[in-house]
């Protein structure tokens, strides 16, 4: 259960240790670069880069776990964009014209602009997954704790408490089928209504708990004065290496766009598509996976989570 | 008037009601802690202990709200005025739920939390959570997750987390209730070994008051919110006082408090039941022993691994019959609790037999399995979720297919026997933890299922629901020709209430019988009564005080 989202996984590779900034950074970049592009040639370079990245971080697996649930939101996006879009002029399936919305149909020009769409967004979710896969919560904590100690802190909580929750709705599910509920009969939908109940116990213990836990901090000082911090992390030449990755990539992003212009699919598809495409997709390529070269043998610095 | 420099803890006067209450929580309570030594604060769920606790830092009233009136002194400062965070320089405080108090994710952060919030210098933190983590056995786990602890290891972290900032009073709020019997006496021993090389006064509120009274120096007695007895541990255990009635005595206070000194461990108390014994002044009188009826359960050869996991269970056989008690115990790990889930279908063997009403029990889904196997797990709030506790029978009822007054007569016979009749407008989630789990236990025997199977029961509970709910089992057991299969830690329980024993280790059922058979080879197993008077009374050790005779007495 508690393989559903990205949760960080000690791997100790070179990523896991650079500074958290540094991997936000990271994420970031590729966000950015994302937004600013909407070829599908640059979006697979970046997406083929968070791939690279993942393995180097050796958290291929989870990574794949949880991006491929995500591909089904990105065939939603797909689906929904080719029905909903009626500006393209290829023609693949005519439907019944209807008030407000006009004449439906499926064109070519709908399905590319989604499945363009759909890139933009799994290149982003990837790259954030990583993220998550590599960013020790408490690590978390301690970014945001300059900016929002609290903010961060409650973040930190959450992730901290995920698997409790989770392990508290599975004792609940067990509880319940034991009073001789049905929750295993009916279709999916049926199923699912039936765990409703389930929510019920779920919430008073998370509330129950999230009121100790606050009694606990109260205790222990918290917000009683000004704080300290212990093992501040320190940004190594390393760590700013590594941040030149992303910078590069939004500048290469910055400068395909104002190069190519922004590719137009409506009313008809058209892409630019030459030699350029292919050196600059390397280079976005290469920016976005560039930090997973770094190998433990190099200045490494302090273990995840300092 | 200056405070004298051993005393660490001084309240006076002290009464304090809850907001929205009209029934104070504490009255007129005077107390006073020395350094260095560990107070017990014994009294049933609901008594003011965590109150108390909580004046010690200002949690109460700072935190909670509510009126107070009297004086808190702690560590020569007056708690009245200062804030909470003040107050934690001074007191460290440790909860009963590991769950609900760490707060960081890693070992060594949660440790650093509560040093950074009260500014301590970067520098010195790395050599106090080192010290701290070592001191409670946890060193070199800095780097772990604190959720991958177990309950014990966790509780000796929020240990390490009070212990690094230095306080001059723990306060510790049932710390050892989720731990089983190892872990708690790894924690007891932790405890009075910081405390001596750290000059620190503790104040421990505990329900385990026959497993902490060896290491206490004083007791302190509390009952709906005012101090009963307040004196040394061992005029405590004498129960030689007025006011209290021996449900918050320990099992060993309650079997010798005729013939004190009462012994206050197993070992001591050998001695007594020998010298008792030699002079013909002892004897166990056995409760009357169950007729085991038809067998209703049956396990042959189960096997079970989670998957990917290693196996749980390897080859478990077991047999559950109408009319008696049987208490599957044995260390965490060997499989108990996973044995107890596959009895209602919870969990299915990968390999083996299980039979229920002398049936094959694999075609049946768990709804259909219910209605014979009643099985409560650990947190009977799970089990919850109608607006009233009436609501929750009721549903229960419709789960088996009653209407009308079928359903009608089945809620009032359940609730009548679990004495939920005041409580059935109630809504659930107020009601104390004791009394949800009877709600629970109600929902379940609504339709009478002729199983009943209960995991760790008494985990957090106080010893008055302790002795409520063995009556209870063996009059299911005696009266209602149930068969019931009690999994538990506490040896105690198991003695008030079980005919027979089977003890598990390593996903297996090792032994299983009556007390002698079964606890001649594993002692650790049996009730501290057994363990002192096996071999010198006949015709068997005592299981429970109740089976206890002590003639003559009076003593010096």
């Amino acid at each position: 259960m508690c393989a559903v989202l990205p949760f960080y996984r000690d791997r100790g590779s070179a990523l896991h240790r650079l500074h958290p900034g540094a991997k936000l950074a990271l994420a970031l970049g590729v966000l950015v670069a994302s937004l600013l592009l909407s070829h599908p040639v640059y979006l697979a370079a970046i997406i083929a880069g968070t791939v690279v990245l993942a393995a180097g971080a050796r958290v291929l697996r989870e990574w794949w776990a949880f991006v491929r649930l995500f591909s089904l939101v990105a065939v939603t996006v797909v689906a929904i964009n080719a029905l909903a879009s009626m500006r393209g002029e290829t023609v693949l399936l005519e439907g019944p014209t209807l008030p407000v919305f006009g004449r439906l149909a499926i064109t070519w020009e709908g399905i590319a602009f989604g499945v363009a769409m759909a890139m933009r967004l799994l290149a982003a979710v990837s790259a954030f997954t990583v993220l998550s896969l590599t960013l020790h919560p408490d690590e978390l904590t301690r970014l945001l704790s300059r900016v929002a100690y609290r903010s961060g802190l409650a973040l930190s909580l959450s992730a901290r408490l995920y698997p409790v929750v989770m392990r508290d709705a599975a004792a609940i599910v067990d509880a319940q089928r034991s009073r001789g509920l049905d929750l295993d009969s009916g279709g999916r939908l049926a199923r699912a209504r039936k765990r409703l109940p389930v929510v019920v116990p779920l919430f008073h213990s998370s509330l129950e708990r999230a009121v100790g836990i606050a009694e606990a901090m109260e205790a222990r000082g918290f917000g009683s004065g000004p704080r300290t911090r212990w093992r501040p992390r320190r940004w190594r030449i390393i760590d700013w290496a590594i941040v030149a990755f992303p910078v590069l990539l939004c500048y290469t992003a910055t400068l395909v766009r104002s190069l190519d212009g922004a590719p137009s699919y409506y009313p008809t598809v058209e892409l630019a598509l030459d030699q350029f495409t292919v050196i600059w997709s390397l280079a976005l390529f290469a920016f976005v996976a560039g930090p997973a070269v770094l190998r433990e043998g190099q200045p490494g610095g302090d273990a995840p989570g300092r | 008037m200056p405070l004298a420099v051993d005393v660490a803890v001084r309240v006076r006067g002290l009464t304090y009601t809850y907001p929205g209450s009209d029934v104070p929580a504490l009255v007129g309570v005077d107390l006073e802690v020395g350094r260095g030594e560990l107070l017990l604060l014994v009294g049933e769920s609901g008594s003011g202990k965590s109150t108390l606790l909580r004046a010690l830092d200002g949690l109460v009233p700072y935190y909670y709200g509510g009126t107070i009136r009297g004086t808190v002194e702690v560590d020569g400062l007056d708690v009245g005025g200062r804030s909470v965070g003040e107050m934690a320089r001074h007191v460290g405080l440790v909860f009963q739920d590991p769950d609900r108090q760490l707060v960081m994710s890693r070992v060594d952060n949660e440790v650093a939390f509560g040093l950074e919030s009260l500014g301590t210098a970067p520098d010195d933190i790395g050599a106090r959570v080192d010290s701290a983590l070592r001191s409670v056995g946890l060193e070199g786990r800095g780097g772990d997750f604190t959720s991958e602890l177990s309950a014990g290891q966790a509780q000796r972290l929020a240990l390490a987390s009070v212990l690094a900032t230095g306080p001059a009073v723990l306060a510790l709020d049932e710390p050892l209730s989720q731990l089983d019997p190892d872990a708690a006496g790894s924690f007891l021993e932790l405890l009075e070994r910081e405390r001596a090389a750290r000059d620190v006064a503790v104040v421990m509120a505990e329900h385990r008051v026959g497993r902490c009274l060896p290491h206490a120096d004083r007791v302190v007695v509390l009952r709906g919110g005012r101090v009963a007895f307040d004196g040394t541990a061992r005029a405590f255990a004498d129960g030689a006082w007025d006011g209290i009635g021996a449900s918050v005595l320990p099992p060993l206070s309650q079997a010798f408090r005729g013939a004190p000194p009462v012994p206050l461990d197993a070992a001591s108390a050998r001695e007594r039941v020998s010298a008792l014994a030699r002079e013909g002044r002892l004897s166990v009188r056995p409760r009357a022993q169950a007729t085991a009826g038809d067998v209703l359960v049956r396990c042959s050869g189960i096997r079970f691994a989670y998957d990917g996991g290693a196996e749980v269970l390897r080859g478990a056989d077991l047999e559950l019959r109408a009319g008696e008690v049987l208490a599957l115990v044995g260390p965490n790990g060997a499989g108990k609790s996973t044995l107890a889930r596959h009895l209602n279908g919870l969990l299915r063997p990968s390999a083996g037999r299980l039979e229920v009403m002398g049936a094959d029990a694999a075609p049946r889904p768990v709804a259909s399995l219910a209605r014979d196997v009643a099985l409560l797990l650990q947190n009977p709030g799970d089990y919850l979720f109608e607006r009233t506790v009436e609501d929750e029978l009721r549903l229960s009822a419709r789960l088996r297919g009653l209407s009308g007054a079928a359903a009608a007569a089945e809620v009032a016979r359940v609730s009548g026997e679990l004495g939920l009749e005041p409580h059935m407008g109630t809504f659930s989630w107020d009601l104390s933890a004791g009394q949800r789990q009877r709600v629970a236990l109600g929902a379940l025997l609504v339709g009478a299922p002729r199983v009943l199977v209960l995991d760790e029961p008494t985990r957090g509970m106080d010893v008055a629901h302790r002795t409520a709910l063995a009556a209870i089992l063996r009059r299911e057991a005696a009266s209602a020709l149930k068969s019931v299969l009690l999994v538990t830690h506490d040896v105690e329980l198991a003695g008030l209430s079980a005919d027979r024993w089977a003890v598990m280790e390593d996903g297996r059922v090792v032994a299983e019988g009556g007390p002698s058979e079964v606890f001649r080879d594993r002692p650790a197993h049996a009730p501290v009564l057994w363990r002192a008077t096996e071999g010198f009374v006949m015709p068997r050790g005592a299981l429970c005080p109740a089976e206890v005779v002590v003639r003559g007495g009076g003593g010096p």
